[in-house]
Parts: structure tokens; sequence; C-alpha cells
């Protein structure tokens, strides 16, 4: 599994020069104090993965990584940044690398970084905790992997709305020859769905009326048919009077379709919405109004997120909340406009259809009979022909204007319907003008009435059966698109039921015995891709944590769910091992950090760690921790000493410094020689100050240099530790002497040192490498520091080397195991039952007076 | 249905447990999805529109015998 080996970063955030983290394919404990550059390994990290810096971009408007990433004295350099990979090949991957060049593994491995699970700085623990629902699932939504199960969703939704417009259009089908029916058998006949049996008795009405028998099904229609054209047999031939009363019937249905096509509802909808459109549009748009007021309500701005003018918060609040409302109109409006259009070409449909009739229908009238009929229908068709091509886009594309033109062609007092009406009236003037007696034309008009309704029920009938399956089509489509929506709900719901369980899980354990845990993640019922949290407290169950819950254990509230989502991520790509706290552990009391840390050390030891603090005594915490969790191999623990803008933080370790005394006393110049010892001698002194708390006056930024240690370390072990300054006398009391030397041509020009000779510097050199190794353990890497018991005794944390208090023996540190047993179980498991404990302090006390 | 771990395939199955169950949907359109998500079809809409087309006809056909 690839680990970085090392990271490598210069020009970038606060750190100029060249500066190495050896991370040694190990997780890193970096201790440096406020302000010496460890954020900015973790920037580097962050940049160099994620191709952003969580602390500038995104942060505010005026801040990006690309503009203050780079060193404020990096001039025009470029920064760099590079991880080198622990793989046979020392892959190093930077700021220019093209990953599709790396190794698979490594690819992977990059792939896994691109998103931001795996870095948590102070700041951002409270993050999951204060998001908003939606934005809580999008923190999510890389847990959840459904672009599959989003896809089939999208499917079924536009087969449901497509089945939505299949019955609407089935239903404008059935309802255009309904009507037919009843106009051709009286409205006042049939109800607006006629059933067979009205037909029937409607049918046998009118049969009555010319003495026919009544019929007892519509198929025998036919029969009644051939019975009234055996009783116009006797009038001769009647074709001529038969055929203009078929065309004037055609044409009486050709005029009333016509006004129907005016797409008055469809014009007047399109331009309120366009108007609506055009308004809202000029200004916002839908998603801005929304994030706009996230922003506001969130972050409590009192300026614009845009201009970052001064703002009236509740007046703009209120303001685009009212434009939200009006984007939900013109949805609103838009669904209607897509209805007007889809009957208004439906409307359209027909009308051709009965311009198809009536030419039929003229077209076999003798020519003299004619008249300018073919012409006048043509000119209907056309026109209808026109509508319908100018209606077939989208609602968006329609062509408004030329609706309107071709509409106003079909409107009722159109030359349109003049003429067609004319035509209606010459048929009409030539059918009286024939021979004809009134019981024949009776007769006529009846069974060619008749013929068209035994042609339309079958149509009607069959255009309910395709209502029909229309609607079941539908209704199951509704049903099976709702079904996919519970099925990804629940089961999204059962995902952060488990995740629940982990983040609670570790909540307790940083929390046992308190009244309070049930974190719950809920998808909610209402909303797509949103998240509510909610959690336990004491008798009240599910609410907001933030209602109730204190800052510290919302701290440890937010700790816990990174650290679960960390865990799922790694679940998702077990070969990406990275885990970044920078500077998270002591936002929390130190009784829930300890068992923080354990829980760290122990449940993600198979994670490569960089973790930061900027507390020394956590710093030492932690790693008595690591030894305790047996992680002490796993871990490199480094301190940044300083930082300097110009030269970044010091990263040196102590051993490195002594090694490089030891190679300069063999070839290096006295200057050299001066200046290694004196930083290995201030590194010493550094740390003493703070195990031995030596006094020394305040300095801004407590970047303290030997001599103003030096004389309080020499007087401390004079007075306080006299086993060690008898051992180490003689270099403690050269170093009083020599000390200066550093000074003299190590960190000052001074003309008059130039003459310090070689072997003065050697002097000073061996007397610091002798210091260095009766303070600082090579077992343990830890510098001696004064034991709880007995006062006056110095010791490393592992006992290896002890300076035992006047005129007592050594005594060793003790194991854990030793603590728990001594103090009676009061130390167990980094929880201190603090009266056990004052027993236990109280005894020892005793033992030692 | 193969035993799938990932969410996706489980709210797969979970969606075909609840059109199986659903009364209101005919179980020859529910054939016909599973065999769309079989075949990896389910997110065509026009196979789905077919499904349901033939589903429902064939329904009617077997509820009227």
């Amino acid at each position: 599994m690839p680990r970085i080996q090392r990271l490598d970063l210069q020009g970038f955030r606060g750190i100029r020069q060249s500066v190495p983290l050896l991370f040694e394919a190990k997780s890193i404990l970096l201790f440096g104090e406020n302000g010496t550059g460890k954020s900015s390994f973790v920037d580097a990290l962050e940049k160099l993965l994620t191709g952003r810096v969580s602390t500038l971009d995104g942060r505010a408007h005026s801040l990006s990584s690309d503009r203050h990433g780079p060193h404020i004295r990096n001039g025009e350099h470029p920064p760099l940044i590079a991880i080198t990979f622990n793989d046979a090949d020392g892959t190093v991957f930077d700021l220019q690398s093209d990953p599709a060049n790396l190794p698979t593994a490594l690819q992977e491995y990059l792939q896994g970084a691109r998103e931001n699970l795996y870095i948590l700085r102070r700041r951002q623990i409270l993050e999951f905790i204060d998001s908003q629902p939606r934005q809580r699932y999008d923190l999510l939504r890389p847990f959840l992997p459904l672009s599959g199960i989003e896809a089939i969703e999208e499917a079924l939704r536009q087969a449901r709305d497509r089945t939505d417009t299949e019955v609407r259009n089935a239903a404008q089908e059935t309802s255009r020859l309904t009507q037919d029916l009843r106009r051709l058998l009286g409205s006042d006949t049939l109800s607006e769905e006629p059933t067979e049996e009205q037909v029937i008795r409607a049918v046998s009405r009118e049969l009555a009326t010319v003495g026919q028998a009544q019929i007892t099904a519509i198929p025998r229609l036919s029969e009644s048919i051939a019975r009234l054209s055996d009783a116009l047999s006797p009038f001769g031939d009647l074709s001529r009077q038969s055929q203009l009363a078929n065309a004037i019937q055609a044409l009486e249905e050709l005029v009333e379709m016509i006004p129907r096509v005016q797409a008055m509802s469809l014009i007047t909808t399109v331009e309120t919405l366009r108007r609506r459109e055009a308004r809202e549009a000029r200004i916002f748009y839908e998603a801005v109004l929304e994030q706009g007021v996230r922003w506001i309500g969130e972050e409590s701005r009192n300026t614009c997120p845009l201009c970052e003018q001064p703002i009236d918060t509740q007046r703009v609040v209120g303001r685009t909340q009212e434009r939200l409302i009006a984007m939900r109109e013109i949805l609103n409006l838009r669904q209607e406009g897509r209805r007007a259009l889809e009957s208004a070409r439906q409307a359209v449909r027909s009308a051709i259809e009965a311009t198809q009739r009536a030419e039929a229908r003229a077209r076999v009238l003798a020519e003299e009979e004619t008249g300018r009929s073919i012409e006048t229908i043509a000119a209907a068709r056309s026109i209808l022909d026109a509508l319908g091509e100018v209606l077939r886009g989208d609602l968006a594309t329609l062509d408004i204007e030329a609706v309107r033109r071709h509409s106003a062609q079909v409107s009722p007092d159109a030359p349109l319907v003049e003429a067609l009406t004319r035509c209606q009236n010459e048929f009409r003037a030539r059918l009286s003008s024939l021979p004809s007696p009134q019981a024949a034309q009776k007769l006529l008009s009846l069974r060619d009435r008749l013929e068209r309704v035994s042609q339309i029920w079958p149509e009607v009938c069959r255009a309910r059966a395709s209502a029909k399956e229309a609607l079941e089509r539908a209704r199951a489509a509704r049903a099976i698109y709702e079904d996919a929506q519970a099925a990804r709900k629940e089961e999204v719901q059962s995902l952060f039921d488990e995740l629940s369980k982990d983040i609670n899980d570790i909540y307790v354990h940083l929390h046992p015995d308190e009244s309070h845990g049930g974190v719950r993640l809920e998808v909610r019922e209402a909303v797509q891709g949103s998240v509510n949290l909610r959690a336990d407290f004491y008798e009240r169950q599910s609410e907001d944590p933030r209602a109730y819950y204190s800052d510290a254990h919302l701290d440890t509230l937010g700790l816990a769910i990174f650290l679960a989502l960390r865990r799922w991520y790694r679940k998702q790509r077990p070969d990406f091992d990275l885990m970044v706290l920078d500077d998270v552990l002591t936002s929390v009391d130190t009784a829930h950090s300890v068992r923080l840390s354990e829980l760290l050390l122990s449940e993600f030891r198979d994670y490569q760690v960089l973790l930061t603090t900027h507390d020394r005594i956590w710093f030492e915490h932690l790693r008595d921790i690591q030894a305790r969790c047996g992680v002490t191999q796993a871990f490199v623990n480094k301190v940044i000493h300083k930082w300097t803008i110009d030269e970044g933080p010091d990263l040196r370790e102590p051993e490195d410094e002594r090694q490089a005394i030891s190679r300069l006393i063999a070839d290096g110049s006295a200057e050299e020689i001066a200046v290694m010892a004196g930083r290995l001698l201030e590194h010493i002194l550094q740390e003493m100050r703070y195990t031995l708390r030596l006094s020394v006056q305040a300095k801004p930024g407590e970047q303290y240099e030997i001599g103003e240690l030096w004389p309080s370390f020499y007087a401390a072990i004079r007075k306080d530790y006299p086993t060690l300054y008898k051992q180490a006398r003689k270099t403690l009391d050269a170093l009083d002497v020599r000390w200066t030397v550093r000074n003299w041509i190590g960190a000052h020009w001074n003309t008059w040192a130039r003459n310090v000779s070689r072997s003065t510097a050697i002097a000073f050199a061996t007397a610091v490498c002798n210091l260095f190794d009766r303070v600082f353990c090579s077992a343990c890497r830890r510098f001696i520091a004064p034991s709880a018991t007995p006062l006056g005794q110095l010791a490393c944390r592992c006992g290896g080397r002890i300076y035992p208090a006047p005129g007592k023996e050594a005594v060793h540190p003790k194991s854990r195991e030793d603590l728990v047993r001594d103090t009676r179980g009061a130390l167990r498991d980094a929880r201190l039952d603090t009266a056990r404990y004052f027993e236990w302090k109280r005894a020892e006390a005793g033992r030692e007076r | 249905m193969k035993e799938n771990p990932t969410i996706e395939g489980r709210i797969l199955e979970r969606f075909l447990v609840k059109v199986e169950a659903d009364q209101t949907i005919p179980p020859e359109v529910v054939r016909r999805l599973r065999e769309l998500c079989e075949r990896g079809q389910i997110n065509a809409v026009d196979r789905i529109l077919d499904a349901l087309r033939e589903g429902v006809k064939e329904h009617a056909k077997n509820s009227a015998a």
C-alpha cells in the first residue's frame, strides 16, 4: 500500500526555503507553537492532493490558494510541493505531475485523495453539525455512490411523466369523439360519457321518428342503415342529395372545430410565463437566490455576499424569499403552459382530420357542385398545417408571435370560417334545389348520421379502452417511481443508521456514563438529498444536538463524525490511508482528549496520520499514549523549534545535530563547528526550559536564545539537581564559560573574533555534546525531566537515564500496569478517578515525608 | 438476483421487493421490470414504457380470461 515517504515544500504558505517533512512511511506527531508553520504542511498536502486549500479557497470570496498560497517573499517563483512515495522507485508527485503517468497503485491513491474526507482542522470540527441539511447530504455524497440509481430514478420519473401525458391525450381524444357523437344524436339524449345503452336508446328514438324498428345492439345498426336505404329506394336516385348532405355535415363539423384550434389560452399562459421569467431572470437566478439566503443565514452576514455592501438582513432575506415564491409560481406556469400546448396540438390534429373528411366528401360531388369548396378546404388545411408546425417545438422555443398570427386566421370571424360557411350555404342551396320529398330528406339525413355513428362508436370504444389502459399504465408508473424513491430513501437511511452507530460508538466511547448520545442521521422525508442530525440528551429524544449539547460535547461529536466518516471512506478505498488532524485534540478537555487520543492511536493505527498540536504538554501526553498503545514505532515525533519568515520552521532533530557536530569536529571550520554546536545547545535549552520550568524573562514570540536561557539552566541544575551537577560538573562549568563562543563566531560577525581558534570551537562543541549525552536518552528519545516522586530526581521516560535525588536511591518510572495496580485503579484506561487518585497521592506524600 | 453488496445493488433489490408487494402494479409489469433490472436496462425510459405497455396489456388479457 502506498504511503508518503516525505513531503517537500518551498515557497508555500509559511515556508520559504526548502523544508522536508520526513514521514518515512510512518505517522507523524508534529508539535509547534502557534505560528510556527504546522498548518503550512497541512495546507501543502491539501493543495497537492485536492487542488485547493480549504482555509483559503471558498472561505471568503477574496481568498484563494493560487493567490495567497505562495510565500509572501517568494516573488514570481512558483511554489514547490512534492510528495515522495515509499514505492520501490521512490515516485515523486508534485504540482506539475500528471497522475496518468504514475503507477496504478499511486493513481488509485491520488484518486482517493481527491475527495477531502481525511483532513480535519480545528475550525472545521463543527462543519458537519452546523451545516444545513442539504449541505450535510452533499458532505456525505462521496459515501453514497448513487449515480446509477439516480439515472434509474430519472428514467422512471420520465416514464411516469410520459404515461401521464398519454392519459391526458387519450382523454382528449375520447372527449373529441364523444362530442361528435353527441352532435350527431343530440346532446340532450346522451350524457358526457354516453353508455352503449344510451346510444342504442338515442338511435332507436331517431329510427322511431321515421317508422323504423328499434335496435337492440350497436352492431345491428348496419341493418337499420340498410333498411333506411331500402326505404329511400322508392324515391329514385338520391345519391346526389346524399353526397351533398354528407358534404354539408362534414363542413359543419369543420366549421365547428376550427375556432377550437385558436390557441388563446396557450398564448396568454406563455406570455405571462415569459414576462415573469424575464422579470426574475433579468436580475437573479433561483440557485443564486437560494445560495444567497443560505450564506446570509449561516454566516450571520450583515453585508451582501456579492458586493459586500451593508444590508438590512431581514429585508433582504424577506424579499429573496418572496422572489423564490415567484420562482415557484413560474414553475406552475410552465406546467400550465405545457398542458395548454398539448391541448392546442390535439385540437389542431382533430381539425386536420375534419378537413380530410370534408375534402373527401366534397370530392365525390359533381364538378359543378363543388364550387370553391375544395380550394377553401385546402386553404383551411394549409392554415392548420402551418399552425401545427408552429406548435411542434417545446414551450421554451415556441414562437408565440407565429402562433398568434396563425391563430388569427382561424378565429370565428376570420375570412376562412366565412368562406367555409359560404360553401356550406351553397351546398344547402343546391340540395334544396334538387327534387327531394320531405320524407326522403329526413330518411337521407338520418341514414347519413347513423352511418357516421356506426363509424364513431367503435372509435369511442377504442379510445375509451386506450384511455383506461393509459390510466393503468400511469398508475403503475407512478407506483413504480414512488417505490424506487422509497427504496433509495430506506436503503440510504439504513446506511445512515450504520454510520450513526459508528458515530455513536465513538461518541459514547469518548463520553462513557453520560446521559446523552443516540446520535442519528436521518434522511428527510419531504426533501430529496437532505439529512438531519439528531441526538438524545437525558430524557429529550431525537433533538438537534446544538439545542442542548455544550460546546465541548459538540466538538467531540464533530470529531466522532469525522472519524466515523473517515473509517467509512476507508471501506470504499482501502488503499488510501492518510488522515490529517490539524490541532484538533486541544479543542476538548483533557479527560476527553486522552480518550480520543487513545482511540485514535489504537483504532486508527493502520492509518498514516499527520497529527499536529500547538500544546507541548499534549505533545508529551501523546508520546506517552503512543507507548501505551504500542504504536511508538509507527510514529515519527517532530518538534518545530522556531519559525522565522525567511527560514520557515526549524525541524531539526537533536540526534542529527549531535552527529553533525562529530563530523564537523573531524573536518569542519571553526565557524561551522560553533554554529552547529550553538544550535544543539539552543535545542537542549529550549527543551529543558519546559521540563525544568526555567524562569526566563518573558519575550514576545517566546523565541529565546542561549544567552537568555543558559544562566537560568545552569543555576537550576546547581541548586535543585546536585546529582546531575556533580556528574556533569566539568561540562557544565566549561559551558558556563564557553557558551558565548557560539555568539562570537557562530551567530554574529565580529571582527575581533575572527582569530578564535578551531580548538576553542572544538572544546565548546565537545562540551555541548557531553551535555547532550547526559540529558538525552537515545533509548526512549526523550530528554530528562523531573520525576513526580521522589522530588529532586531527574529521569527520562524509560528510566534509561536517571539522576537520583540527593541522598536517595534511583526510582525507576512505573509501568502503566504497575501504576494501575498501585493506584488501586485510580488511573485506568486514561480515565482518572479523582477521589482515588488524591487518596493515593496523599498516601505517597506521607511516605515521602 | 445475485447477492449484491453495493448500496446501489441493495437499493435495486429493495426496489424490486417493493414493486412485487405493491398491489397497484400488475405482476406482468413487475416481471418485465425484473427482467430489465437483470439485463441492466432499467435506466432506459423507452424500455420501461414498453414494459408498462406490454405488462398492462397482458394483465388485462389474463384478468379477462
